[in-house]
């Protein structure tokens, strides 16, 4: 197993998690992955620290024994783990064509099999769940905005939430346009250059750090993000 | 040069740079006993997936003793009203899974002060099974450490004994018969030597405590977020690691309101009442350990 670059206090939390996971389910487990932002190395203070594990059956004993373990990277990491069997690999990857596409984009076998870049997410899929995840983004937005945005910080906490889905469905749109970027990140600056939208983008990278925006910039940043993912659900909409 | 023929106040105050020498000797010499004694490096996956441990190891059973009620409290198990604690009408003992938190609300029933936890003996002896954790990795001084820090501090108290001794039998030879402040600053340097030789955890331990906060550090960039009413167990996991400080300005308010004595003092102690330290001592240091809670006196 060879981690990306990460904070010592992540790569130790993290072996601990991966001895405790081989420790409970042993032959059954298929895989363990690390993906997102930690796969690429560029974990963020606040970043949350995402595993996949793929079993082979669901035993509850063993389900019991990774409990204490998993709470406990919760607490240390932030670490938030997905349980899929490996005969709902296809349905899930189906079902959640944009995370599992980011996934296959950014990942990390840590235990086991790579059993994530032999999956095959079809086209269809991935464009359906990403009009989905746009449009629901975009409703979540707009709701956000009218509830949250009298408060500077409350709003600055939605920009920053929704920055990651709307990274990666701009991946996954230039997936779909047959133009792959490097990383979601860049996706989104790329999906977004030369449009209005441009300028919104580093004031959501500023909210990503925890960085307090200027006053009175949030609530309009926040709006011009429910645009951008109404924008980007019409773009993705519009796709053969 | 000979010290021993320094006049009254010369002497006094070599006598306090030679003690200070002593205690860093002791200090030294102790954190190499301790790890000789017990073994070789602690994996820390033993110690962290309980936060009570963690709580105990920092500051004993007042201190797990809180962080157990801080969790039960976040989990909606304990009710607050005023600086009493009182179990939900709903539940019973054995919602808990930790016998700790069982025992707590069992005494929780009926409705009582939340500092009469630090004198449940029920509560007391739920953390014995800590104490005996920790023992046998090391953490805290176990018989064999405890004997090993007994022989070192007889040797050291020896020689500072020894040298006021010595001094206080020249001087009266010489016909002056002005020692009491030697003696004084004698009773004083034991005492002080007592904390050197006895500290409430071994160096392992004080090792693991700061190996534990770095594996945590992220979580306290995260207070802000952390979930309430029991969704997760960081709640728990930051108080246990940090003490009560690292909490939110909210669950500060509700310690001191619960606990005011304890955090009157210093939280990442644990220890801030006397009367909890005297009552966990008791269980916690056993047989012969002296000054090993002095820990607790902070």
């Amino acid at each position: 197993m060879s981690l990306p670059p990460l904070p010592e206090q992540v790569s130790r939390a993290l072996g601990l998690f991966v001895d405790a996971v081989r420790a409970a389910f042993g032959e059954n487990l298929r895989s363990l992955i690390l993906f997102g932002s930690a796969a690429e190395g560029k974990l963020r203070a606040t970043s949350d620290v995402n595993v996949l594990i793929v079993l082979r059956a669901l035993d509850r004993r063993q389900l019991d024994d990774i409990r204490e373990p998993i709470r406990t990277a919760q607490a240390a990491i932030d670490l938030q783990a997905m349980f899929v069997l490996e005969s709902e690999l296809p349905a899930a990857a189906d079902a959640f064509a944009n995370k599992f596409e980011d996934i296959r984009r950014r990942h990390v076998v840590l235990l086991g099999d790579d059993v994530v870049n032999t999956l095959t997410i079809s086209r269809d899929a991935l464009l359906r769940r990403v009009r989905q995840v746009l449009l629901n983004q975009t409703l979540r937005l707009r709701d956000a905005y009218a509830e949250k945005s009298l408060r500077e910080e409350q709003a600055a906490a939605v920009i920053a939430d929704a920055a990651g889905p709307l990274r990666a469905a701009a991946a996954s749109i230039l997936e779909l346009e047959g133009r792959p970027a490097s990383d979601p990140k860049s996706a989104l600056t790329t999906l977004v250059a030369g449009s209005e939208f441009a300028t919104v983008l580093p004031y959501v990278s500023e909210a990503r750090e925890r960085k307090p925006l200027e006053p009175g910039v949030a609530a309009t940043v926040l709006f011009d993000l429910t645009r951008l993912a109404q924008w980007m659900h019409q773009r993705a909409s519009g796709l053969p | 040069m000979n010290p021993f023929d320094f006049y009254g106040p010369q002497f006094l105050v070599f006598y306090v740079a030679f003690s200070i020498f002593i205690f860093i000797v002791t200090s030294f010499a102790r954190r190499i006993l301790d790890r000789s004694v017990a073994g070789g490096a602690i994996d820390p996956a033993q110690v962290v997936s309980d936060p009570y441990l963690i709580a105990y190891l920092r500051g004993g059973a007042p201190e797990a003793a809180r962080v157990a009620a801080i969790s039960l409290i976040d989990r909606d198990l304990l009710d607050v009203s005023g600086s009493k604690l009182k179990a939900h009408a709903h539940v019973k003992d054995d919602h808990a899974r930790h016998l700790l938190e069982q025992k707590i609300l069992l005494k929780y029933k009926t409705s009582g002060e939340a500092t009469d936890l630090f004198t449940d003996d029920n509560v007391r002896n739920a953390c014995d099974s800590y104490e005996m954790k920790l023992q046998a990795l090391g953490l805290v001084p176990n018989k064999s450490i405890n004997a090993a820090r007994k022989a070192l501090f007889v040797a050291m108290a020896g020689v500072l004994l020894l040298s006021s001794g010595i001094k206080i039998l020249v001087a009266l030879s010489r016909g002056r018969s002005n020692i009491a402040f030697l003696i004084i600053l004698t009773v004083v340097a034991i005492l002080v030597l007592r904390k050197f030789a006895f500290p409430r955890q071994t160096a392992m331990g004080k090792a693991m405590i700061q190996d534990v906060q770095r594996l945590f550090s992220g979580l306290k960039d995260r207070v802000r977020s952390i979930a309430s009413h029991g969704a997760t167990t960081e709640l728990a996991m930051l108080v246990g690691v940090f003490g009560m400080s690292a909490a939110s300005v909210t669950t500060q308010a509700l310690m001191r309101q619960l606990f005011p004595k304890a955090s009157a003092s210093s939280s990442s102690s644990g220890c801030g009442s006397s009367s909890s330290c005297g009552s966990s001592c008791g269980s916690s240091c056993g047989g012969g350990c002296g000054g090993g809670c002095g820990g607790c006196g902070g």
